[in-house]
């Protein structure tokens, strides 16, 4: 039973973090993101 | 000063409400760089004018830190914390409606610096310590330490949103309220024995002795030396890398998904690097870490590059990135024991955080004199086997006392 919890715990944290992920991946979002952080250097 | 023999907290409240705390400020300010060009153009103001900002903000960071250690274990972490969510709060609408640069500096620089003191990793680490076992506690600092590393993680994104979405001073007064949540959360680690009714235990070294005893204490300082070179290279990357990729000739996605992947295994790093502390021998894990860091910059410097060297590099450093946090915080603890934990941790990041301004400004101005950003490389490199080396000998079994002096 503990296994299963814990197993369910880190399935859920991966997805979440997953989840996030796909917001850097968003072309748009990565676009504007690069474009503010290289801002910093230019 | 509370006594640490009996812990009285449960430790899902402390986990729970510690991470989210840390999730929160560690978050927040992780993406202050988004806002440069927005609030620089607003303001007609140069980029240095914020830079400068940022740059006291981070030695705001290291000095508070050391002073709300001190307060935390004196006064308990509770009040610590809800008086730096006030700073935070205050800091980030200061920030928004500063009209000139000493306001600003003074906002999000020294503020916004005090805020991050009082609401980070030394005053929530201090709970972790005191409530929960040791034989659970770099395990718990894991969690803790892979919980602010989420909240970087998630924040850049969001807040990036927040300013395509509502304006970069509307989405810093959207952050100040958000920034409101720690004060309840604080709630959750709320000591006893720290309140004003409580009738403190006989504390059984004053500031003093415990500062006077770590300094001498050899594998203190070799933890410093560690630690300040961890905050060398995270930062000299961190801030540097998308610089480095441009002039490499690299479009901006390959700059965002490297973020995006430091980012991601960051949290694993940090949470493996404390679960391991409770298995293995602390010191080597952090000589493990220093010296993959120092292969990892290596073998980055020496591949072809491309978009795939640098997601590789970059998930490698993310899962090296914060995994010291945990590691070398839970050493402190099991040499010194947790009645000065925070303030002891406070002083071990101000070292970090001059190795961060280091590797930021060395990473600039080398850059300047030579074009390239070689030799700062070489030096991370340089530095990452120094810190292997200094972390191996450390000491972790607890340091060995006389008897408690008097009127202590």
């Amino acid at each position: 039973m503990m296994a299963l919890r814990k197993i369910a715990a880190y399935a859920v944290a991966v997805a979440v973090l997953l989840g996030v992920f796909t917001l850097y991946a968003n072309p748009q979002m990565i676009v504007a993101l690069g474009d503010m952080v290289w801002a910093c250097f230019q | 000063m509370q006594s640490a023999a009996a812990p009285k907290l449960s430790m899902t409240q402390v986990l729970a409400c510690g991470a989210l705390i840390v999730t929160l400020s560690m978050g927040i300010r992780h993406g202050f760089g988004l806002w440069l060009l927005p609030i620089s153009q607003a303001h007609g103001w140069e980029r240095g004018t914020f830079s400068f900002a940022l740059a006291i903000q981070n030695l705001s960071w290291g000095v508070f830190g050391i002073f709300a250690g001190m307060l935390a274990d004196r006064f308990g972490a509770f009040r610590v914390l809800v008086g730096g969510c006030v700073a935070l709060v205050l800091g980030l609408a200061g920030m928004a409606l500063a009209k000139d640069p000493l306001t600003f500096t003074l906002t999000a620089g020294v503020l916004i610096g005090a805020a991050q003191a009082g609401t980070t990793y030394a005053v929530v680490y201090g709970v972790i310590g005191r409530q929960i076992d040791a034989s659970k506690r770099s395990w718990a600092m894991g969690v803790a330490a892979a919980a602010g590393s989420f909240g970087q993680f998630l924040m850049v994104p969001v807040e990036g949103a927040l300013i395509r979405n509502f304006g970069w001073d509307n989405a810093l007064l959207v952050l100040s309220a958000i920034a409101l949540l720690i004060a309840p959360l604080a709630l959750g680690l709320r000591e006893p024995g720290f309140g004003s009714g409580a009738t403190p235990p006989k504390r059984e070294q004053t500031i003093l002795q415990a500062l006077g005893e770590a300094f001498k204490y050899p594998s203190f300082q070799l933890l410093m030396a560690g630690y300040f070179v961890c905050g060398f290279q995270v930062v000299f990357i961190g801030v540097h890398l998308p610089s480095y990729l441009k002039d490499k000739g690299l479009s901006p996605e390959v700059a965002s998904y490297a973020l995006g992947l430091i980012g991601l295994f960051n949290v694993f790093g940090t949470y493996i690097a404390g679960t391991l502390g409770q298995k293995m021998e602390r010191r080597k894990i952090l000589a493990g870490i220093y010296f993959g860091r120092s292969i990892a910059i290596s073998l980055f410097l020496l591949a072809p590059l491309s978009p795939m060297s640098v997601y590789i590099f970059s998930a490698v450093m993310g899962l090296l990135w914060l995994s010291t946090v945990p590691p070398t915080n839970a050493t402190i603890a099991g040499i010194f024991g947790v009645a000065h934990l925070s303030m002891l941790g406070g002083f071990v990041f101000f070292s970090h955080q001059i190795g961060s301004f280091l590797g930021v400004w060395l990473g600039g101005l080398l850059y300047d004199r030579t074009g390239s950003y070689d030799i700062v490389w070489y030096i991370s490199i340089a530095l990452g086997i120094f810190a292997a080396i200094v972390n191996l000998p450390v000491r972790e079994a607890p340091i060995a006392r006389g008897p408690a002096p008097q009127g202590a």
